[in-house]
């Protein structure tokens, strides 16, 4: 136990050296202080934090990492991250800065404003900095904190009201470095009302060495607005570790819709927190992990409930292999004021092996009385009768179980923006079952 | 074309087949009756495959071979059709999907040639045709929320698809009302053929009046009591099984 405290004084050191220096830029060291003072108050957080039981924060805690490389080689590939959906509507994130000579925006209308915070402060400034302020005061994660913290340069996107973008805007983010890093990038969404759009973070590592990589997108969603939301971390390096976290405030009558597609990593961990605020507002958070290895996967999640009519939906769905480890921790969150509330939540898993581990947790805080809610999660393994009647009707044992397992992930993978094929998305070639 | 020699079979130690025969030639229909619990359903799964189950005692002879050693897969592979008694239902696995992969996973087998989507839609039309199945069949997953006799009729439907030497019906009427199990009984005898071996197994003599069985056998505590021809089944009607069951003890 007091290894673990010198362990995590050692990397509080460690994060302070981490901190970038005064810029003389008003608004993102003012941003970076805040986002400090918050971790600092919030502290880092130690295996008796409930949020990050399931986490082996002990193995992030004693590695070491430097700020990223700025100069090098801009001629990476990066075409192919691209997808087809949004192959004029990308913005490319190298070590976690924006590079919008590298990016293609040709198929977002030019009302949309899209821009880092340091450019953004001249027209967005004082409505950027309320926005985040206030975020960041009821910011509860302390490693959500520790990115504004540790803000490189965030990236700000102005949807004006009643623009709808049509393709999936991706944000593609390269990393490429000769030695360790930390990264901290950050996006901030603002869906006019009425507005339509979709965004999608996707991964990519041009390197071997370790990462560390403490992603923040904050989502506030005018009234009648609608924004989904894909992240994907499929095919990761072993050595990363991704701390991913969402914000989304959602008023009246708008729309959130999260998937999420991963195939984990040394960790990763995938943290939303959402404010249903307006009536009649839904939310709908969706997440598959396909894990083998050692690869671990948790999820946590915040639902809130501030206003009546509102609905929410949580599916997550977790696959596990080998060795690997997997969590959810769910809570729904239903104020008083918040009647005539519809609230789900599920958390389903499969157990293909029996060293894999997968810890659940939902969880029910009710205080208003006209509310329809459940929350339930099941652990199984592959249904022996199922495959017994596959096999009956000339599947071979092996294709009769991925069949079940191809079954198990069509729910999800149906509402993502991109076209995977199943074998996209296992961790490892098709046989993915001893 | 089957013959299973004194068949004993046993699950978590416990005995269910105690020395069963039977001998079933193309072109035959076979009917086994009996009571609940005589082990109808166990020689159904063991001759599909069933890996639950130990076989202590012996041999299954089919087209020459003894399959006692065969995978379920293998067994469809070379003509062995089970009709499941509960079908199970897979969400997110469409209906089409399945029946093609599983038609071609036949013909791959064979060592023919696999048919394409286009090919395939064809053939399922055909067959869906003459087994008045519903169009919207084919958008659906697996099983998923059809009525028992829908099931009973996808089962059918397979069957006529992947054209086996032998089909082991179990209980395709169970759970059925009589407007489906008449419509199931047309789909099973559109099927039949010279070609065909047929082993019906069920607990009432109602599904004979529409499948026309050219042997009955009636089984108790895991082995065949009485064989006769379709007069039988209208003798157990009326006197039920127990004069046989006490026939048995009497033996023993």
């Amino acid at each position: 136990m007091v290894y673990t405290e010198i362990e995590e004084n050692t990397f509080l050191a460690h994060l302070q050296t981490l901190q970038k220096p005064k810029e003389l830029n008003h608004l993102l060291d003012d941003l970076r202080q805040k986002g400090w003072n918050r971790f600092l108050e919030l502290g880092l957080p130690s295996k008796k934090v409930e949020a990050y039981r399931y986490v082996k924060l002990r193995n992030l805690y004693n590695k070491s990492y430097s700020l990223p490389p700025i100069n090098f080689q801009k001629n990476l590939q990066y075409k192919d991250l691209v997808s087809e959906e949004s192959k004029h509507s990308y913005l490319l994130f190298i070590n976690g800065i924006f590079y919008p000579e590298l990016s293609d925006t040709t198929a977002i209308p030019t009302s949309v404003a899209i821009s880092t915070f340091n450019t953004a402060e001249d027209s967005f400034g004082s409505f950027l900095k309320n926005s985040i302020t206030k975020s960041i005061k009821e910011e509860q994660d302390a490693f959500a904190a520790l990115n504004l913290g540790q803000l490189q340069e965030g990236l700000f996107v102005y949807i004006p009201p009643k623009c709808v973008i049509l393709p999936p805007i991706q944000i593609v983010n390269l990393y490429y470095a000769d030695f360790p890093i930390a990264v901290s990038p950050r996006i901030h969404v603002f869906a006019g009302k009425l507005s339509q759009s979709s965004f999608a973070t996707t991964h990519h590592f041009c390197t071997s060495v370790d990462t560390f990589i403490n992603f923040v997108t904050d989502f506030t969603i005018e009234e009648d607005a609608k924004v989904d939301f894909f992240q994907s971390t499929l095919n990761q390096p072993f050595n990363n570790w991704i701390l991913d976290a969402t914000r989304a405030q959602l008023k009246r009558n708008s729309c959130f819709k999260v998937v999420c597609l991963t195939n984990g990593s040394s960790t990763i961990r995938y943290d939303y927190k959402v404010s249903l605020t307006g009536e009649n507002s839904e939310a709908s958070l969706n997440g598959l992990a396909l894990l083998n290895k050692a690869n671990e996967s948790h999820s946590h999640v915040l639902m809130i409930h501030h206003a009546p009519h509102c609905r929410s939906m949580q599916l997550f769905k977790n696959i596990l292999n080998d060795n690997s480890h997997a969590s959810f921790e769910g809570k729904i969150f239903v104020h008083q004021i918040a009647q005539k509330t519809e609230a789900y939540q599920l958390n389903q898993n499969l157990l293909l092996n029996d060293h894999a581990t997968i810890e659940s947790k939902p969880n029910l805080e009710i205080f208003a009385d006209d509310v329809k809610a459940s929350h339930g999660a099941t652990i199984g393994q592959l249904d022996k009768e199922q495959i017994f009647y596959l096999q009956t009707r000339g599947f071979n044992l092996s294709s009769a179980k991925n069949l079940l397992i191809k079954s198990f992930c069509e729910e999800i993978l149906a509402m993502t923006p991109f076209k995977y094929s199943f074998d996209e998305i296992q961790p490892t070639a098709p046989e993915v079952v001893n | 074309m089957i013959e299973i020699k004194n068949l004993h079979a046993e699950i978590s130690g416990k005995p269910i087949l105690k020395g069963f025969n039977l001998t079933v030639a193309a072109g035959e229909i076979h009917a086994i009756m009996g009571p609940n619990g005589a082990g109808k359903s166990t020689l159904a799964k063991i001759l599909a495959g069933h890996p639950s189950y130990e076989i202590t005692e012996g041999e299954i002879w089919f087209k020459g071979q003894n399959i006692l050693e065969m995978e379920p897969d293998e067994r469809a592979h070379i003509g062995i059709f089970m009709s499941f008694q509960y079908p199970v239902e897979i969400p997110g696995v469409n209906n089409v999907e399945f029946l093609r992969a599983s038609y071609n996973s036949l013909k791959k087998a064979r060592g023919e040639q696999e048919v394409t989507p286009e090919e395939f839609a064809l053939i399922l039309e055909e067959k869906m045709k003459q087994m008045e199945i519903k169009p919207e069949f084919k958008s659906r997953n697996l099983n998923e929320g059809f009525s028992g006799g829908e099931k009973k009729r996808n089962e059918i439907l397979q069957m006529a698809l992947l054209n086996p030497s032998l089909a082991i019906l179990d209980e395709t009427d169970s759970g059925l009302d009589i407007d489906a199990m008449k419509i199931v009984a047309q789909g099973v005898n559109c099927v039949m053929n010279s070609d065909l071996g047929l082993i019906l197994i069920t607990h009432y003599q109602r599904l004979l009046d529409y499948i026309k069985p050219h042997y009955v056998h009636v089984m108790v505590d895991g082995k065949i009591v009485q064989s006769g021809d379709a007069s039988l089944a209208l003798t157990l009607e009326e006197r039920g099984y127990d004069w046989l069951m006490q026939t048995t003890h009497e033996d023993v």
